[in-house]
């Protein structure tokens, strides 16, 4: 499990954990970016900004909202 | 006769085509735009079918609804306490899981609920088909599918309002744990007042979206969620989000298709995306962007402007004679109202362009690239956006403030945007670089605007520093699939924005001018517009206040103050001054050099936001914030003036 920060550009992860506050966790899930599913790394320069891409759904997240998020990558699954 | 009167919320997540649909159902002609957060207040449109009376409330476009942001709250507001006769809510196809959460909140409340299936031709396209009578059967209420933008299903949508009164509750919502249940039908029992629906329930046991005012009820609930939180060993507030996405999994399995991949399409928007937030190109293509609008409003606007320009002229020739009436005519309202309008063509194309770049999906890419910067300077990427739409107009700029979360955030941004270039600022820019910077035209007026949004960011990082020490809350945005943006829209939204500006410059334009005209013709027997009219001798008080910075003629004084019930009344003022466009370039090739120009366009850029904009940023965040802004902007403006005008002279450029 790494922050999202880490994570190449490109690459699948699966979204384990948010580590922010009650609200932010709750803005994250109702733009649908949920714990447990898995979203293409479509966009984004290392460190972030980042866009989290599950079929039309686009979520951009700002460097700081990147090193809250917790995923794994599963590129290779 | 009016039997009975409906009053219809208008719900869905931001960019899911809800106020298109709004357009269509009242035929309004409501601004629309592929970036989050069109709406940002409610709007109404009334209706007559038959013997009812429908009000469609257009409500701010939500991902969930809770009292987070102010657009958020306002929705829960607008539902929650003065409860709808029914709740339209409109889900965009393509991106059916997150939309339909927003559906499962809203079904919670136990209002009367109309999912609508929107943009369903962009999800087949995508491959992705929706069944709609397999959601109508499970939920046991209508789903109807619409193609907003184009109007389709509009008809089915008024066979299902027009019997609103015979909607059942949806038949399933989603399950949560049996504890949890009890819980909310303790609270639903208990406390009806504050908790008449599972939707307020819930909100008060996640986490406090709805604040209890009730002292009783704040110590039950708070022991209830710790008993709850014990036994469940997990946060209750995920818990609900959890349960919730399951059901809309749940639902989506048994009703959403995907027949083909989709990953064609979808590489489409991400390779664009990979180019234009690209950490060394996105940069340089918002710039490139932005010259080539500037580029365009000249290059294509320039021509009709000076043909407008001609006919004004000819206009002026054809006003003979001495009287009061005449003179009038030709100096106040040829000259003066005329010297504004001929610059409606540039206008119409930038807002043209604007509305293409709205349309497009690029907005929320430029506020995307920008995050970092914008983060450095303790500002939130999505301030970018209220920003970039400042370029068009201040006013509804300020209000798109509305879409961010934080109060600071929202603060800081307010005050940023007076400082974008804005439409009536182009005007007088136009009129200077058409006398002074003629091979230059596009750059200069490309760097006044990118001077703007140096300030805007400068100005909102020192406050920062001042007023907020906390951090700046990270960006999260919904970034939609670019699609060719529509030719129609843009010139309709473009032709609404410059008919406003028209409209203004019949009435607000018009009426300052006479005013000026007015003073420059008394004392009666003064020579009209000489240092010894009325405004001759306002302005040549004031005039020495400008001498360092290198303009101090006393017709530029009175500019600068009349400017600031608008600011294309700058131009106006000089029209009427001077007398009609010609007159206008020589006279000002005498009175200013082409530094003394930069000042003071740098003078009319920075100081004071229009009355409007001021009364505009009273409203969304105060009084005090509002003094404030005027008064670092009259500062900042004469100090930026003086500091171009002065190091210039060093450079010998004077």
């Amino acid at each position: 499990m790494v922050p999202l920060a880490f994570v190449e550009p490109g690459s699948f992860v699966e979204v384990i954990d948010f580590r922010c506050g009650r609200n932010c966790g709750c803005r994250l899930r109702e733009m649908g970016i949920v714990k447990g599913c898995r979203y293409l790394v479509s966009a984004g320069i290392k460190e972030g900004p980042f866009i989290l891409t599950d079929g039309d759904n686009r979520i951009g997240l700002g460097a700081g909202m990147a090193v809250k998020v917790m995923v794994r990558d599963v590129t290779r699954d | 006769m009016i039997n009975k009167s409906l009053v219809i919320a208008v719900a869905g997540n931001p960019n899911s085509g809800k106020t298109s649909l709004f357009n269509q159902l009242t035929g309004a002609n409501l601004k629309v735009g592929n970036w989050p957060g069109v709406t940002v207040e409610k709007k109404k449109g009334e209706v007559i079918r038959g013997d009812i009376q429908f009000i469609f409330v257009d409500i701010p476009g939500t991902y969930g609804i809770s009292a987070r942001s102010e657009d958020e709250r306002i929705a829960m507001d607008f539902l929650t306490k003065e409860r709808p006769d029914g709740v339209i809510v409109v889900l965009d196809s393509a991106n059916f899981n997150r939309n339909f959460y927003l559906f499962t909140l809203i079904a919670e409340m136990d209002l009367p609920v109309v999912p609508v299936l929107n943009m369903s031709d962009m999800a087949e396209r995508r491959g992705i088909m929706l069944h709609e009578d397999r959601l109508s059967a499970i939920f046991g209420i209508p789903f109807v599918k619409t193609i907003a933008s184009k109007g389709k299903g509009v008809s089915d949508l008024w066979e299902v309002l027009e019997n609103i009164g015979d909607l059942k509750k949806p038949f399933r919502l989603p399950i949560y744990p049996e504890m949890v249940e009890s819980v909310i039908e303790r609270l639903m029992n208990q406390f009806s007042k504050v908790a008449p629906s599972r939707f307020q329930a819930l909100g008060i046991l996640d986490g406090g979206i709805l604040t209890p005012e009730n002292e009783h009820l704040r110590k039950t609930v708070t022991v209830l969620q710790s008993e709850l939180e014990e036994r469940l060993e997990a946060e209750l507030d995920e818990v609900i989000a959890e349960k919730r996405y399951e059901f809309v999994y749940s639902v989506a399995k048994e009703c959403v298709e995907r027949r083909m991949s989709t990953e064609q399409k979808v590489a489409l928007t991400d390779r664009i995306d990979r180019f234009v937030t690209n950490r060394y190109l996105g940069g340089p293509f918002f710039l490139f962007a932005m010259w080539l609008l500037f580029y365009l409003v000249f290059a294509v606007g320039n021509p009709f402007a000076d043909w407008m320009d001609r006919g004004f002229s000819g206009l002026a020739s054809l006003v003979q004679g001495q009287g009061i009436l005449t003179s009038f005519v030709r100096e106040g309202l040829i000259s003066g109202v005329g010297a504004v309008l001929v610059f409606v063509p540039n206008i119409f194309i930038l807002f043209f362009l604007i509305a293409i770049m709205e349309d497009s999906g690029y907005l929320s890419r430029a506020a995307f690239v920008a995050d970092r910067f914008m983060h450095a300077l303790g500002l939130h990427g999505k301030s970018f956006i209220p920003m970039l739409l400042g370029f068009g107009c201040n006013i509804p700029a300020v209000m798109a403030v509305r879409t961010l979360e934080n109060e600071k955030d929202r603060v800081l941004t307010a005050l940023a945007v007076p400082y974008m270039s804005c439409s009536a600022r182009l005007p007088v820019y136009l009129l200077f670089v058409g006398i002074f910077f003629t091979r230059y035209q596009s750059f200069v007026v490309f760097s006044l605007y990118i001077l703007g949004i140096i300030i805007a960011v400068a100005v909102a990082k020192v406050l920062r520093k001042v007023f907020f020490t906390k951090a700046v809350s990270p960006l999260v945005m919904e970034l939609p699939a670019y699609h060719v943006p529509s030719i129609k829209t843009a010139a309709r939204s473009a032709g609404i924005r410059t008919a406003f500006f028209l409209k203004k410059a019949g009435t607000f334009i018009f009426g300052t001018v006479l005013i000026i005209w007015v003073l420059a013709s008394l004392p009666i027997g003064a020579e009209y517009a000489s240092a010894g009219s009325v405004i001759g001798k306002i302005g040549s008080a004031v005039a020495p206040i400008f001498h360092p910075a290198g303009f101090d003629s006393w017709q530029a004084a009175v500019a600068l103050i009349f400017g600031f019930l608008a600011k294309e009344v700058v131009v106006g003022t000089f029209g009427v001054l001077y007398g009609g466009q010609t007159a206008l370039s020589s006279a000002l090739g005498s009175q200013f050099s082409a530094l003394s120009a930069m000042s003071f366009m740098v003078m009319t850029l920075v100081y004071i936001p229009c009355v409007a904009t001021i009364a505009v940023i009273r409203r969304e965040i105060g009084t005090q914030w509002a003094v404030l802004s005027v008064g670092i902007s009259i500062t900042l403006g004469y100090a930026l003036a003086v500091l171009v005008f002065q190091v210039g002279r060093l450079l010998g450029m004077g």
